[in-house]
């Protein structure tokens, strides 16, 4: 059988592969950076003393298991520079500064594009005092500090803080800025984060400043769980701005419950809930796949049938075709695989 | 396998350059002291091509029975090891692990990382040396065939798939006909004409066998070899499958309320002119203070749409439009639909036109008069009878229980047999959609292999002190052990999933927990001792 070109060795790229492996299909996958697994290779476990579902480490067993099937060829430090042919014998070429005149070709029967998303840049939404405001860190900051250390900590002082506060939806659902989708996964990680915090710090006060509650998992409710925590707080409504307050502590302006009052308020730390933006390379990648780019940014699939693009031969796996949690990434990569493979197998 | 036992000690050397200051050549040297081990050599990057052909050549140079790998976590490695005991001409699990990385190396400083790595290797050594052969197969055979369970879109889209891929499907329906997946889990028409045109295929699909009318009745046999007991017009059959996909469809979504209780949705409830407003459900016949979700939210756009100038209102606690949807909630409000958030559950007063009391987030206290209230419900009334036959455990929300997504997606508790989510979520089509399509690339993966591994860490009855009590009959959850022709308890190897129950609750200790048995414990729990003193 053809080979399969999976683009891009994150979550739902691996995922693609080991699938694909598993039913006997050899695949190259081709990864920009040097390394695999993809945005989630810079998470952290957010269990405490049980597994509390953050499914980062689905992502690191992914990267294992693609590790040791012979099947799949993994491309490290490359990216792909142009697809010719048609569908089911389609000519691949890469480019790395590893290969012998910097460029290779591959025939390949059909590709899947898992190319991942860019974490929202909250440096652009100024007013919340990300790089301004010391004690502003965003959640990308937070996964990072969690893989490496295991904590959460203030950046500045490396003391766990006593307060914190979350600020939901930054960079999703705002029209202002051009993202107007709900991101997904950001009610997820940063509840999933401020029971770590509280396992942590025992007693730490928490402020959610959000607009709605969208845990995809319906086992999970943040206001059973605030109720049930002395200092855990749930405030609806976006921040009007982040100060740096008398004490240098990051401070928070919000209006008060029922809008009435403006109220100041000073935490440890300000944790921003970025949001899944479209990578910046969609643009390009969808021409030179062939496929069409949805208004949002995203990849656009067919109708009904996530994973298929606009063109045959061409299939989609993960946040490429909008945001999705670790674990729909994982689903959406076997998806893509068994459509690839039913590709193939029709004898294209 | 009599005698002493031979063990063999392969201590992988490669440790990514996170190992700090374990001295390998000391833990080999304390390894060779053990009276067991027949030899303990150091072998670098165990789990590459290279090192296992040396590893194998090692074990059978030595002619050792059964070994010990000192490496990382056996996690994603151990079917290499498996690989690398049959290449070696020894049973596939002659082999115990001790993790000398993750658990040691890599979370210790070098003065207790070194006695810690030599007492788990001794303790491996120690539990290998009372390792009896456990009862193991990995050809056995595989009814290359799927059973789907559903009447809706999740069952239909899931069949399809898996005949997609060359696999003949039973797709066991309770109705006569398909139950039509309602507008309003749709994102777009586009979307819904699309998954009706391939439910429309399936009657057409060759691989695919639709057994309409047909009620379940029971379900037997084993992973790789099921059989589903049909009832069909008082006539009973069994359906051969190697795979189950349970994919029950939910009722209607939306019921009206009236006379104080829900009653079933007419086409005049939401005639012209009439004021809607939607409700988030509450528990039994009542309105609660949930999401609306964007089910609700599609709804209410399609009642808008079709018959023009009817106002309608959706109440709920948090809008939940997840990802994409968003453009969906934009777009309801944008063609006038009301979203009120409110704060705990609202009070219906009088009957049409009903007074609806609530409490919004910012503005507190207001009422609303409506000519029709709706109330979002979900319910899956097929879910707990599949839920009882297939013996899957539910969920604290009522829907099946799973397998964490990095065990196995959406694989049940029972081997070979997958569920879809259902509706309770309060998903919409293309969620549901994915998980139908990512438990047939499962069942479709699983089947493709054309055989499957039985046994292993398997509960084993010792005939002779089974006094046939039937305390393990009876305990068992998975219903492995069952009287023998013998008059003897007999655990089935293909549904025992080592759970150890039996051997917990056995009066008799007649039942040997392969892989955890006491002789075993007794033994690594005395070397961990004498590692610690």
């Amino acid at each position: 059988m053809r080979k399969v070109l999976i683009v891009g060795a994150g979550t739902a790229g691996l995922s693609a592969a080991v699938s694909l492996s598993e039913r006997g299909v050899p695949s190259i996958l081709v990864e920009r950076s040097e390394i695999l697994g993809g945005r989630a290779s810079g998470f952290g476990c957010k269990g405490i003393t049980e597994c509390v579902r953050c499914d980062v480490c689905l992502s690191l067993d992914r990267v294992k298991l693609a590790k040791r099937e012979a099947l799949i060829e993994r491309v490290k430090g490359a990216s792909l520079e142009r697809l010719s042919g048609r569908p089911g014998d389609f000519r691949a070429e890469l480019s790395s500064p590893g290969f012998e005149a910097g460029r290779r070709q591959s025939r390949v029967g059909a590709v899947i594009c898992a190319n991942g998303y860019e974490p929202f840049d909250a440096g652009q939404e100024a007013r919340l005092g990300l790089g301004r405001v010391r004690g502003v860190v965003s959640a990308t900051d937070v996964e990072g500090q969690l893989k490496r250390s295991g904590a959460i900590a203030v950046p500045e002082t490396g003391r766990l803080p006593e307060s914190a506060a979350f600020i939901m939806c930054v960079g999703s659902r705002d029209q202002r800025l051009g993202s107007q989708l709900c991101s997904r996964a950001c009610c997820k990680y940063s509840f999933k984060m401020a029971q770590l915090l509280r396992a942590q710090r025992p007693g730490a006060s928490i402020t959610f400043h959000y607009m709605d509650w969208r845990l995809n998992d319906p086992r999970e409710n943040v206001r059973r769980w605030a109720a049930g925590q002395k200092g855990v707080e749930l405030v609806r409504g976006r921040p009007a701005e982040v100060l740096e307050g008398e004490d240098g502590r990051p401070t928070v302006r919000f209006a008060s419950e029922g809008d009435q009052r403006i109220e100041e308020r000073g935490y440890d730390l300000v944790i921003l809930s970025v949001g899944i933006a479209p990578s910046a390379d969609n643009a390009m990648l969808a021409r030179l796949l062939g496929i069409e780019l949805g208004p949002d940014g995203f990849m656009r699939s067919l109708p009904g049938d996530a994973c298929v693009s606009t063109r045959a031969g061409v299939f989609l796996a993960g946040c490429c075709q909008g945001p999705k949690d670790l674990t729909e990434s994982a689903k959406d990569g076997a998806v893509a695989a068994e459509k690839a493979y039913q590709f193939l197998e029709a004898g294209n | 396998m009599t005698g002493c036992p031979r063990i063999g000690v392969l201590l992988c050397t490669w440790a990514g350059g996170k190992d700090g200051g374990l001295d390998l050549e000391a833990l080999l040297e304390r390894a060779r002291e053990l009276p067991e081990v027949a030899f303990a050599s150091p072998i670098a990057r165990i789990c590459s091509p290279s090192g296992q052909k040396g590893a194998a050549e090692q074990l059978r140079l030595h002619g050792v029975d059964r070994f010990v790998i000192a490496a990382c976590s056996p996690q994603t490695k151990e079917p290499l090891w498996r690989e690398l005991a049959s290449s070696a001409g020894l049973h596939p699990l002659a082999f115990g692990v001790a993790n000398i990385r993750e658990q040691c190396a890599y979370v210790h400083d070098p003065g207790s990382a070194g006695p810690k790595a030599a007492t788990l290797v001794e303790m491996a050594v120690a539990g290998m040396s009372r390792w009896v052969p456990p009862p193991y197969e990995d050809e056995a055979p595989l009814v290359r065939r799927a059973a789907v369970i559903g009447d809706g879109m999740e069952a239909a889209i899931a069949a399809h798939e898996l005949a997609m891929q060359g696999i003949e499907v039973d797709l066991v329906m309770r109705s006569e006909g398909f139950e039509w997946p309602p507008e309003h889990l749709f994102e777009s028409r586009d979307s819904q004409c699309r998954t009706e045109e391939a439910m429309l295929s399936l009657a057409i699909n060759p691989r695919v066998n639709m057994i309409q009318g047909a009620e379940l009745i029971g379900f037997v046999g084993c992973p790789g070899s099921f059989g589903l007991q049909l009832e069909r017009m008082g006539e009973r059959s069994e359906a051969k499958c190697g795979a189950v996909i349970l994919a029950p469809h939910s009722e209607a979504d939306f019921k009206v309320w009236r006379e104080g209780g829900l009653h079933p949705l007419r086409g005049s409830d939401l005639s012209e002119g009439k004021r809607i407003v939607i409700l988030p459900a509450g528990a039994g016949d009542s309105v609660g203070c949930a999401c609306a979700s964007a089910k609700a939210m599609r709804f209410a756009q399609t009642i808008v749409e079709r018959r023009k100038g009817n106002p309608v209102t959706v109440l709920g606690r948090e809008m939940r439009a997840l990802g994409r949807l968003e453009a969906l909630y934009k777009e309801a409000q944008r063609q006038g639909v009301a979203f009120v958030r409110i704060e705990q559950a609202p009070g219906i007063e009088g009957d049409a036109p009903f007074k609806i009391h609530a409490v919004e987030t910012t503005m507190g206290e207001l009422s609303l008069e409506a000519d029709t209230v709706l109330v979002e419900v979900s319910a899956s009334p097929q879910l707990e009878h599949l839920a009882k036959v297939f013996g899957v455990p539910m969920d604290e929300k009522g829907d099946f229980l799973t397998l964490e997504a990095r065990l196995n997606g959406p694989e049940t508790l029972q081997k070979g047999v997958f569920a879809c989510r259902t509706r309770l979520g309060n998903m919409m089509a293309d969620d549901l959609l994915l998980d139908a399509r990512a438990a047939a690339a499962m069942a479709a993966g699983l089947l493709s292999k054309g055989t499957m591994e039985v046994g292993g860490r398997v509960a084993e009855v010792e005939a002779e002190k089974c006094s046939a009590c039937l305390t393990c009959v009876r305990s068992c959850p998975y219903g492995a052990p069952r009287i023998g022709d013998a008059g003897k308890a007999v655990v089935a190897l293909e549904r025992c999933q080592g759970c150890g129950v039996c051997a917990g609750l056995c009066p008799s200790k007649a039942i040997l927990m392969h892989g955890s048995s006491d002789a075993q414990l007794q033994a690594m729990t005395g070397a961990a001792l004498r590692g610690a003193t």
